[in-house]
């Protein structure tokens, strides 16, 4: 055949084709006509003749897929879970949350398309790939593609021996299952890595970051790449029990001192002139800051690294030491870094003190710190209802127990109804009075809601004149049986 | 009075599983809906001012919606069809205006009778104009071909231009069945590292056919069939009814829609239970893949009259009538490797234009390798396999390293899976509507 092909490259002007050696040679040399012909001719018999002889070759069929003898999702279900990834809905936490419980697999024929999902959904990668269990990770383990997929212990040959990207991936995964073993392994290279990947380690810590991080943190500061020191800035001030921390109150406590006098209680900023190498190697570094001065922001890094603690023991309580004066030079500098250590160290009790001064002008990094009871009775005591169903409200909902108690969606329900007849009566669909703005709450309501609420959302439909808000409730409702039929199916 | 779909009914239509989740949402959207004989149809308010009007005729099934979507069906007929299915949709008397016209167009084509044939001595004389034009035509291609091969496939033009001239000079020969083989050369060198292989070996398939067209009379019938249907000539449907019916006890083994140019082609693979031959179903669709015959679904059977396309290969065919109703099956007799390439053999031999055949192989497990896809049977023997990448880890994940049973098309070089059976249930390795094989080729040749 290669005969006939190198002939056909050359062309039969040039060059003439053996037949002899075809495996159809004999029957090739009855064609007549000229060259070209002749040629085409053979390699037709030829090409007929191999594609019929087609044999099998030989390989070794691979290792089967472990067994699992989890009970396979009714199919209704695994239907339904591929809508809901493709939908990217958000009943999937409440549907994953009963599968898992259940102990369901996933049938065999879903499991290739869940593990595509499974890489692009952040959410519920790990979710899925509980699903989809042992053959899932069979899969994954002939897939280079699905490598990140892959969840077995014994993969430290890929952080010692992994080229960079493979490396962060272990590291990332370890940190959310066993931080301190990952930081145990980076803390033992940490000398020989390249500067940017040390950079890159060192953000990585942000999964799963603790106290016992500290120490190679500290040992971060001093590194020569400033990207380094940046990312462990950022994690240190996170940790309101490191020696960093401790350190940052020592200056707060420098800068900062309670005035005491008699009816008059009030915060004094004293700061200095310069700052110290060791101010230098904490990160409080010269950064002009929207006008107010340097000296604005050296207070603002410090406040916002020290631990709020250190003011419970200067002021008192989170509530007092909101209330207290401070000159109005420093008064924004110093709320603004209380927010953000509020946020950075995750603190309730200062978190309640801003909601219950502040209302809905508190942060919205701030209000889900509150505790998830404490904004519960919040609402219900009424305190949020003119902006409970804004952009402002949102975060009150962050994390409430699931499903919310039947109380929190009558009085989102009786809100929702007071908007709607506003509307009808202006029969504007403006600004505040547009149903559109309530889409994210609609939306929490249908996910959230107890399914006893459907009848409420009923008799709000029926008593509603707006045409809009009569079919939002009934879509609320609609959404929220076709999540108790999702769950059902679980069953 | 048609019962109502179950919600996987409803959910075997959707084009994917998106639509079907969007559909949910509108449950509340519908007003004026209403369900008659075999018609269902509703109005579903979207963001503009008029709502859509949504027409499902449950014969076929046909979708008709006033929404600007491509999906078909759209997310307001199946939206409309979970409705009928939840006992949501009311029975009404008589259809809405807006149905009627929409169903009343598909009732008179449903029944009008195919445009009169000519008559006979006319017929004769056209077909003998067009034999004339496709002689000559092929005659032309001939020179082209020998040409091709006298100067050299190395020194040749092999731009998609040049295939493309010669292919329209095909069309105008009106042999359509060389004009399209031609056009799919262009890819081959394009894509195909061994290109100059494939193309001698197309070469040699086409100078094959113009010497087999040019003895066409001292053929053996069959044969002839085979020649002119490769050629492009059109086999009209009485031709193919004339042809003895094959009763059967038929499998549906897979099922596949694409679309090209809003062309919708439907390929159905059959497989008989007691004769073990195999029949591929062609339905065509223009705009909507709205198909005039209906066919069971995937993983069932039916005894039913099948009429052959003539040939020497005999594999397309016409659905004529069941003898019942289809019902699952949940065994399947499945060969070896050996007897399908033995069967692929003897078709080369009866058609050596074929470029692929049915084949079911049991026993074999697919895996993956450095080199590429297999199947491997129990012996460790092992044949290629090729397709679509995400429908072959679906096959790998079905059978996770255990043995299942495959059909798929055989090429004599490569196996492309089209259904997968496991544990009683046949599982599609075809998307519901996949872009044909030459659209997704050249979207990647831009």
């Amino acid at each position: 055949m290669s005969e006939l092909l190198s002939t056909a490259l050359l062309g039969t002007a040039r060059s003439t084709p053996a037949l002899q050696d075809l495996a159809t040679g004999q029957l090739a040399q009855s064609i007549t006509g000229d060259p070209a012909e002749v040629l085409l001719g053979a390699a037709a018999l030829e090409n007929a003749h191999r594609a019929g002889g087609v044999t099998a070759s030989l390989h070794v069929a691979p290792a089967p897929a472990e067994e699992d003898d989890r009970v396979q999702l009714p199919p209704a279900a695994a239907d339904h879970l591929m809508q809901l990834l493709a939908a990217k809905s958000w009943t999937l936490t409440e549907w994953f949350a009963v599968a898992v419980e259940r102990g369901y697999r996933a049938p065999d024929h879903l499991v290739a398309d869940l593990m595509s999902a499974a890489r692009s959904n952040d959410t519920h990668r790990e979710n899925i790939l509980r699903l989809t269990g042992p053959r899932g990770q069979w899969l994954a383990a002939q897939n280079p593609e699905w490598s990140m997929l892959r969840r077995t212990a014994d993969r430290l040959e890929v952080w010692h021996r992994g080229s960079h990207p493979e490396r962060l991936q272990w590291l990332t995964a370890m940190r959310s299952v066993n931080p301190a073993a990952a930081t145990a392994e980076v803390q033992r290279t940490w000398d020989t890595e390249r500067g940017e990947h040390r950079a890159a380690f060192i953000a990585a810590l942000a999964t799963g970051l603790g106290d016992a991080d500290a120490a190679l943190l500290e040992h971060a500061l001093d590194d020569r790449r400033k990207d380094v020191r940046q990312h462990a800035v950022q994690l240190l001030r996170q940790l309101p029990r490191s020696a960093y921390a401790q350190r940052m109150a020592a200056r707060a406590r420098a800068w900062v001192r309670v005035e005491k006098k008699p009816l008059r209680t009030r915060l004094v900023v004293n700061m200095p002139g310069s700052l110290d190498d060791s101010a230098r190697r904490d990160g409080i570094e010269n950064v002009h800051f929207k006008n107010k001065g340097i000296r604005s922001w050296w207070l603002r890094m410090v406040v916002t690294a020290a631990p709020l603690s250190a003011w419970d023991d200067m002021i008192g309580s989170a509530s007092q030491a909101l209330d207290i004066r401070i000159e109005d030079q420093w008064r924004d500098v110093m709320t603004e870094a209380w927010v953000n250590a509020t946020v950075l160290q995750r603190n309730p009790r200062w978190a309640s003190a801003f909601l219950h001064k502040q209302g809905r002008q508190t942060e919205r990094r701030v209000v889900p710190l509150v505790p998830a009871g404490e904004r519960l009775e919040y609402i219900l005591a009424g305190h949020a209802d003119s902006y409970l169903l804004g952009v402002d409200g949102a975060a009150l909902f962050d994390d409430l127990p699931h499903p919310w108690p039947l109380e929190l969606a009558q009085r989102i329900i009786a809100r929702f109804e007071d908007i709607a007849v506003r509307h009808a009566s202006t029969g504007k669909e403006l600004g505040q009075l547009s149903r559109h703005s309530h889409y994210s709450t609609l939306r929490s309501a249908e996910t959230h809601f107890p399914f006893s609420a459907v009848p409420l959302l009923h008799a709000a439909a029926e008593r509603t004149r707006d045409h809009g808000w009569q079919q939002a409730f009934s879509t609320a409702a609609a959404n929220i049986e076709h999540r108790r039929t999702l769950l059902k199916e679980l069953e | 009075m048609t019962s109502p779909w179950s919600e996987g009914q409803v959910a075997s239509v959707a084009t994917d599983a998106g639509s079907l989740a969007a559909a949910r949402t509108l449950s509340a959207s519908w007003s004026d809906t209403g369900h008659t004989g075999t018609a269902l149809w509703g109005l579903c308010q979207g963001s503009g001012r008029s709502p859509y009007r949504t027409v499902v005729d449950l014969d076929g099934p046909a979708f008709s919606c006033s929404c600007p979507s491509r999906k078909f069906p759209c997310k307001h007929a199946l939206g409309l069809l979970l409705l009928w299915s939840q006992g949501q949709v009311p029975d009404a008397a008589d259809f809405p205006p807006f149905a009627r016209e929409w169903l009343g167009r598909r009732a008179t084509r449903a029944s009008e009778p195919g445009p009169p044939a000519p008559p006979s001595t006319a017929q004769g004389k056209s077909a003998e104009r067009r034999a004339d034009r496709v002689a000559a035509g092929l005659d032309e291609l001939d020179l082209w071909l020998t040409d091709q091969i006298r100067s050299g496939l190395g020194s040749t033009d092999t731009s998609p231009a040049a295939f493309d001239a010669v292919a329209a000079r095909m069309v105008d020969a009106q042999a359509p069945g060389v004009a399209s083989a031609l056009r799919r050369l262009a890819f081959t060198v394009a894509l195909r590292p061994d290109w100059p292989a494939r193309l001698l070996a197309e070469y040699a398939k086409l100078h094959l056919l113009v010497v087999a067209h040019r003895r066409l009379p001292e053929l053996p019938e069959p044969l002839r069939a085979t020649v002119r249907a490769h050629v492009g000539y059109p086999v009209s449907t009485d031709k193919v009814r004339g042809e003895p019916a094959v009763r059967d006890r038929w499998m549906v083994l897979g099922s596949q829609t694409t679309e090209e140019k809003r062309l919708f082609t439907r390929k159905v693979w059959l497989l008989g239970r007691d004769h073990g031959r195999w029949a591929l179903l062609l339905d065509f669709a223009h705009g909507t893949p709205n198909f005039a015959n209906a066919v069971p679904p995937l993983g069932s059977l039916v005894d039913a009259d099948l009429h052959f396309y003539p040939g020497a290969a005999p594999l397309r065919a016409q659905w004529d009538a069941g003898h019942g109703a289809a019902e699952p099956f949940t065994t399947l007799p499945a060969g070896g490797i050996d007897p399908a390439l033995d069967a692929f053999a003897h078709v080369i031999g009866a058609d050596p234009w074929v470029r692929s055949w049915p084949v079911l192989l049991g026993g074999v497990t697919p895996t993956v390798t450095d080199e590429g896809w297999l199947l491997v049977d129990a012996e460790g023997r092992a044949l290629p396999v090729t397709g679509d990448e995400r429908n072959l880890w679906t096959l790998l994940g079905i059978s996770g390293g255990h043995p299942v049973t495959v059909c798929g098309d055989w090429n004599s070089e490569a196996l492309t899976p089209v259904s997968v059976f496991d544990r009683g249930v046949v599982h599609s390795l075809v998307s519901a509507t996949a872009p044909s094989v030459s659209t997704r080729t050249a979207g990647r040749r831009r």
